[in-house]
């Protein structure tokens, strides 16, 4: 794997949705020495992908992007890690101002970069990682959990979804999903005339979805409640509910109980 | 209808320039109303009054009679001045309504037609009061021992008691006149202190906006990484920077400014904006230059734009073009913004008015303003983005203050190109 090289050079990546704020730091990166810019990516999608393609030691991650942003690359990073056994790189974050993002990165002994960056601070932030990927310290996974769930915990629940396919991931917005329906080892998002497959299950994605969003009404599928037409009674105090879709789902006694001011307000 | 009337007036008046969504059950915009008195304690206590008069009257005919030594009258002036009163408080409420209608018109009627169709009424009440005063004397008498009532040649009885009542007639519509006028005006200050403080809300949303520390940071950011590429370039951003600021800290207290100065602090920040994004930000502009002094709320394009970069951008990092245009169909003006981002998903429009303060605060301000004269709309537009349409009444306004200033004009004027 790249990051084992004997090679003493660090390989980096520069993500950031503006053009001149990568170039700003791509100025200070290359006045140092024993680096490699391996790749820039300017908003999340690309940046996993260069992940996915370069195995760089350490990236320079922007945390606001508009669509999907920083802690969406670390998760879906993370993520992979599991399923595909692919190295997590090193993370600097880069924010303008996000006291709780700061906050997190402190708890989690994660660094970080404030814009406009300084140069004194940069150096010392790129010398830490130097030592680090020197010494050959390990990426600590559980770090990098412990941020995730902290930045999920702090804001919420989550907005999109990473769908990968075979040559490329992008963003589903969880307000453009219909129903989610799981099958063995993968959900499928049903997002009116398309559908998107990623693997996880419906427990996982269940505590990931906002409730006042979205509720599970059997023990296959996930609702989004806006997507809802209508539902009728049905037997045995189960409801079938119909889908703007046309879908038609029934929803079972157990997962009614579950949640019983769905019905109240319907 | 009287005091019921007095309700539903202020629900005309919420008709009128504040709510036109009378479908909204629960609307948080709704201004507030002065309390309404329950109509039951409002009839209640005008009935205590009506029965105080009763007695007065009762006690003057009585003292009168004594005076003239004769006695053994209270029965029967008992009688007389209780059917008065209370056949006049039976008729209340016909009288409040036809008050209603001649004084309180849409369209008010000359002072003349007052006058006209208040003597009418009158006239009218005092027929008919006298009618059911004679009636219910007549029946009640016998009832109670008096004997029959010999109410004297009605020929002559009616233009007696028309003469008295019109002058109670009369009182009655002023007290009612100047206790409605004081309603609405109380309503109308109400109104007046919430669009202030809608403003003074607008304005401080506006100010976190430009002085936010996102905004403000990443700017000098760019500031900061342009400098070592562009002096010149990184010196014009300081400058629309401090422009920006600069007309933001002191917009001004009006609620309506000429359509150039929103223009220009638009063209301010969205050049500061695109010199951040640069390829990836397209504006285009598209302004009627006839509609510079046409008078448009203030601070009102700028949540819209904001809401386009931070919602509308693609996580796939997409170019986005955002076009603001403005022009004049008969008498409204239209401004539009419009964007090629992500839309509105699914069209689920509750999930575009949760996307913050700005956008129901834009709303609640033309409510304010212009009532039925107003509209706001946002939908997925021909590009596949998000299209916003604000249609305001058009006037003119004077002539724009702060893009003639020097000093500020030259860097507007660089902002004017579109990119």
């Amino acid at each position: 794997m790249p990051s084992t090289i004997s090679s003493s050079s660090i390989r980096i990546l520069v993500v950031d949705d503006e053009a001149p704020a990568r170039r700003k730091l791509l100025r200070l990166l290359r006045a140092e020495s024993g680096i490699e810019i391996v790749a820039e990516a300017d908003n999340a999608e690309s940046a996993i992908a260069a992940i996915e393609k370069h195995h760089p030691d350490l990236v320079f991650l922007d945390v606001q992007m508009p669509g999907a942003d920083g802690f969406d690359v670390v998760r879906a990073i993370s993520a992979d890690r599991e399923s595909r056994a692919v190295d997590v790189p090193r993370f600097v974050f880069v924010t303008a101002h996000d006291h709780y993002a700061v906050r997190a990165f402190e708890v989690h002994a994660f660094d970080y970069l404030l814009k406009p960056v300084g140069e004194d601070r940069f150096r010392e932030v790129l010398r830490r990682a130097q030592e680090q990927h020197k010494r050959n310290g390990d990426v600590s996974e559980k770090r990098l959990r412990g941020l995730i769930d902290q930045v999920l915990r702090d804001r919420g629940f989550s907005e999109r979804l990473l769908i990968r396919e075979e040559s490329r991931a992008y963003f589903v917005n969880v307000r453009d999903i219909s129903w989610i329906e799981s099958e063995r080892n993968y959900l499928i998002l049903h997002c009116g005339s398309k559908s998107h497959t990623m693997r996880g299950t419906l427990d996982s994605i269940e505590e990931a979805l906002d409730p006042k969003l979205f509720a599970r009404i059997n023990r296959s599928s996930i609702v989004r409640l806006d997507a809802i037409r209508e539902m009728q009674p049905w037997f045995h105090g189960e409801y079938k509910v119909i889908l703007h879709d046309k879908s038609e789902l029934r929803w079972t006694r157990r997962y009614i109980t579950r949640r019983p001011e769905l019905l109240r307000n319907l | 209808m009287s005091l019921p009337a007095i309700i539903r007036d202020d629900s005309s008046l919420r008709r009128g320039p504040s709510d036109p969504s009378a479908s909204t059950s629960v609307d948080p915009l709704r201004p507030a109303q002065p309390s309404p008195i329950p109509p039951a304690l409002t009839w209640s206590i005008l009935f205590l009054i009506y029965t105080v008069i009763a007695v007065l009257l009762t006690e003057y005919r009585y003292l009168d009679d004594l005076s003239r030594n004769r006695s053994g009258t209270f029965a029967i002036r008992s009688l007389e001045e209780v059917t008065g009163v209370y056949t006049a408080f039976i008729l209340l409420p016909l009288v409040l309504r036809a008050a209603d209608w001649y004084l309180f018109r849409p369209r008010r009627l000359s002072w003349i037609q007052i006058a006209f169709w208040h003597l009418l009424a009158g006239i009218a009440f005092a027929l008919v009061h006298t009618w059911l005063m004679a009636v219910t004397r007549q029946i009640i008498s016998p009832l109670i021992g008096l004997g029959s009532y010999d109410y004297g040649i009605m020929s002559y009885r009616y233009p007696m008691e028309t003469s008295n009542d019109l002058v109670g007639f009369t009182s009655i519509v002023c007290i009612y006149y100047y206790f409605k006028k004081f309603r609405i005006a109380q309503a109308q200050q109400l109104a007046a202190a919430q669009l202030k403080a809608k403003l003074a809300e607008a304005q401080l949303e506006n100010l976190r906006l430009q002085l936010q520390p996102h905004f403000l940071f990443n700017t000098l950011n760019t500031i900061s990484s342009v400098m070592y590429e562009d002096v010149k370039a990184a010196d014009v951003m300081i400058t629309q920077l401090s422009d920006l600021l600069r007309l933001t800290l002191r917009a001004s207290r009006t609620h309506e400014i000429p359509l150039a100065d929103e223009l220009q602090i638009t063209r301010l920040y969205l050049d500061l904006m695109q010199k951040r994004y640069e390829e990836k930000l397209r504006v285009a502009y598209a302004i009627d230059p006839a509609l510079d002094n046409s008078l448009v709320p203030q601070l009102i394009l700028q949540p819209l734009l904001e809401n386009s970069l931070r919602h509308g951008m693609k996580p796939s990092g997409e170019a986005i073009d955002i076009r603001i245009a403005a022009h004049r169909d008969n008498g409204s003006l239209i401004l539009q913004v419009s964007d090629t981002g992500t839309g509105l998903g699914n069209g689920d429009t509750s999930a575009v008015l949760g996307r913050g303060v700005g956008l129901t605060n834009i709303r609640d301000r033309l409510l304010q303003l212009y009532g039925d004269g107003q509209e706001f709309r946002i939908v997925n537009g021909a590009n596949g983005g998000a299209e916003v349409t604000l249609r305001v009444p058009y006037r003119a306004g004077p002539r724009s203050q702060i893009a003639d200033e020097p000093g500020e004009s030259s860097t507007g004027a660089a902002s004017l190109r579109t990119s």
